[in-house]
């Protein structure tokens, strides 16, 4: 019985190979196949079709769909009866739609699909022998071929796809073309490609139309949020978690904007939503390019936003704990402050962590929380750095004059001290005695470099109780911080 | 469901200064607020020198630290070193230029601790939204007017929500006030005539004193940046 081309079987030039690395996850190849096949289908039928795959979800979740009525699932070696594995999905299946379902399982895809035909489980590592006796039209299964190469073929007296197979490769891609190559090769059972997991079910599409337009980023960075969360509790409730994220925006001039991304499959709806906020901005950092300054606005606001899961995979396949723990405070807390970055933005809601420098400023790293990655850790401690503690209220800045007993400024000297006792600091127009007083340590950073930096640090306690550090940097005094 | 309180700063590179034992709160006690509110749905664990300073041993409900007075930043910080080190969000709305090492040389684990940008009319709706679920928020009093004073307190009594009033402004009615009365800086020398010299500033001593609205107080000596953390 000849076989009717498969739409993307063998197709995937350049897709997926042995081990392709997915975000840090390697997908292994499948060591068995097995394809379904409901002969009976309506082709038109496609809707009709998601029930079948609700089904064989049932039995695994990593379900390719190759045309409606036909579909393929990998099958771990060595997972326990295979005849047993496919009398359950046919009884399955047809069960739930009451249509015959045929079976086949092998080690390849193409194998796989013609065994399917006739309801066969080709042995293991029996791909290329049972290919080499199907007939040549079959090669059209692989819908790289059309059927005049088969005409052609069989006139030039190969029958069967084993003939074919041997043939030298170099000649076939010469004749009849690098798809014809790659037929040839699936035809030897050699070229494998892993299964491309299921398309996003619509119903696992989640969108926001808003009733006015998102006009700004920040409007719609802010949907993203509660739209990822969705998505995850629609996955999460299947035990599903996506590899990649489909991320769609329709704008008010009826520009639809898609870009796929790769996610980590353990992505949190934080990792989502950051996903989705950099990709609006990158569309509108290219829409005002493109525009030119003066559309600040105009055609980019957002009608609809749309976020589909691709590469769907098990939770366990993931890695991802199904006891994944968050106390219950922590969770609520996380909240607020997600609430809070609703209000304010998201670069409103900060954390602060120690990083590599030597100035106060470089020392303290902030950055948005959830938005942004966390200040990198230092990296170990820094010849200079001010010993602890540090003041407690910075970046004022203060201007400053230094005074000795006479009431003349007194200056850092270059070899690292004073050149009077300070005796009294003006600040903001008050005049305060120095207590007491420790330094000056003079800092020179970057002295190799054009950006070098050289300063006095002094400490100072005054009248009035405040203590401060005060910078001099080319002859002039700021407070840099005040102890609090 | 609160997590376990870390095991005080074993960490390798933890500055000496961060280490923080957590002192558990001490059981309420009905004699111990008479009268008046009902007693804290949680109590955030402090830092046993900060424990006797407050009402029911540890952060709850309405605290107010008198800004204006000197040292008044690092009494902060000692005392969200004990909820953070526990595991609790604290969060600082509307309150620039506070240097975050500081903060660790307190003992405050930065990691629980959200800076929130807040100015003018914004400060009330951010404390609104975190008043939901952060466990401990500070908030400057002048940022609110009274009336949203009042309705905050009330939100955050429900919600378990400690509230910290940085007190620019005076607050009515905060179960325990903290002051501190003076500070010594320590490690300067003081001021001999000479141009430069040894030295330098390395800890601070805060007189500190509480009055609680039960009418009781307590009056305490603490470091906040020593290696003990212990009052004296």
């Amino acid at each position: 019985m000849p076989s009717k081309p498969v739409g993307t079987l063998g197709a995937s030039p350049g897709g997926l190979v042995s081990g392709t690395v997915v975000s840090g996850t390697v997908v292994r190849v499948p060591s068995r196949t097995l394809v379904a096949r409901l002969p009976d289908w309506d082709r038109e039928d496609a809707a009709g079709f998601a029930p079948v795959l609700d089904a064989l979800d049932l039995l695994t979740p990593y379900v390719e769909v190759l045309e409606p009525g036909l579909a393929a699932v990998p099958l771990r070696r060595g997972a326990g009866e295979e005849a047993a594995f496919c009398e359950a999905l046919i009884d399955t299946v047809s069960g739930l739609v009451g249509q015959d379902c045929v079976t086949g399982v092998a080690d390849g895809l193409f194998a796989a699909v013609l065994a399917a035909d006739e309801g066969r489980i080709v042995p293991s590592g029996g791909d290329a022998a049972y290919l080499a006796g199907r007939d040549i039209t079959d090669l059209r299964a692989t819908g790289l071929v059309d059927p005049e190469i088969c005409e052609t073929l069989r006139h030039l007296g190969i029958d069967t796809l084993g003939a074919f197979a041997a043939l030298p490769g170099a000649a076939v891609a010469e004749r009849f073309g690098p798809a014809a190559r790659r037929a040839q090769r699936l035809a030897a059972g050699q070229l494998a490609r892993p299964l491309v997991p299921r398309p996003a079910d619509p119903d696992l599409t989640v969108a926001e139309t808003p009733e006015t337009p998102f006009a700004t980023i920040e409007q719609a960075v802010t949907a993203a949020r509660p739209l990822a969360e969705r998505l995850t509790a629609l996955l999460d409730a299947r035990n599903l978690t996506c590899t990649r994220l489909t991320v769609t925006a329709r704008t008010a001039a009826g520009l639809t904007r898609r870009r796929t991304w790769q996610v980590d499959p353990t992505a949190t709806a934080a990792d989502l939503a950051r996903r989705v906020r950099w990709q609006l901005e990158g569309w509108l950092l290219a829409a005002r390019t493109a525009a030119g300054p003066e559309d600040e606005q105009g055609t980019g606001a957002v009608t609809a936003l749309e976020l589909a899961p691709g590469g769907l995979i098990g939770l366990v396949a993931a890695g991802k704990g199904l006891w994944e723990f968050k106390d219950a405070a922590t969770a609520r807390a996380e909240g607020a402050l997600r609430h809070a970055q609703t209000l304010l933005g998201p670069e409103a809601v900060r954390i602060a962590a120690a990083t590599d420098g030597r100035d106060l400023s470089e020392r303290a790293g902030t950055a948005a929380w959830e938005a942004e990655a966390p200040p990198p850790a230092p990296s170990g401690p820094w010849p200079g750095a001010l010993p602890d503690p540090p003041p407690a209220l910075v970046g004022t800045d203060d201007p400053v004059d230094v005074l000795d007993a006479t009431g003349a400024p007194v200056l850092a000297l270059a070899r690292g001290d004073l050149s009077a006792t300070p005796a009294v600091v003006r600040t903001g127009g008050r005049r305060l005695r120095v207590v007491a007083w420790a330094g000056p340590w003079p800092v020179t950073e970057r002295w190799w470099g054009a950006a070098t930096r050289r300063y006095t640090r002094l400490q100072v306690e005054l009248a009035d109780g405040s203590a401060a550090l005060l910078v001099c940097e080319g002859g002039r005094w700021k407070a840099a911080g005040w102890y609090d | 469901m609160r997590q376990p309180a870390r095991e005080p700063a074993d960490e390798p590179g933890q500055a000496r200064s961060a280490r923080v034992a957590v002192a558990e709160p001490r059981p309420v006690e009905p004699e111990a607020a008479p009268n008046l509110v009902r007693p804290p749905r949680t109590i955030l664990p402090v830092t046993p020198d900060i424990s006797a300073l407050l009402p029911y041993g540890g952060l709850a409900t309405v605290t107010a630290i008198t800004a204006s007075r000197r040292g008044a930043t690092s009494l902060l910080w000692r005392l969200l070193a004990g909820p953070t080190r526990a595991g609790a969000w604290c969060a600082l709305v509307g309150m620039p230029g506070r240097y975050p090492l500081a903060a660790t040389a307190a003992g405050t684990d930065l990691g629980r601790v959200a800076f929130i940008d807040a100015a003018g009319p914004l400060i009330a709706d951010a404390a609104g939204a975190l008043a939901e679920g952060v466990a401990a928020m500070v908030v400057p009093s002048d940022g609110l007017t009274p009336p949203q004073a009042r309705r905050l307190t009330a939100r955050a009594r429900k919600g378990g929500t400690a509230i910290v009033w940085w007190e620019t402004r005076l607050v009515a009615g905060p179960d325990a006030r903290l002051d501190v009365a003076r500070v010594h800086w320590q490690g300067l020398r003081p001021n001999t005539g000479r141009r430069w010299g040894a030295g330098r500033l390395d800890a601070c001593e805060l007189e500190v004193s509480a009055r609680w609205r039960s009418g009781g107080g307590h009056r305490t000596r603490l470091r906040p940046y020593g290696a003990d953390g212990e009052s004296r």
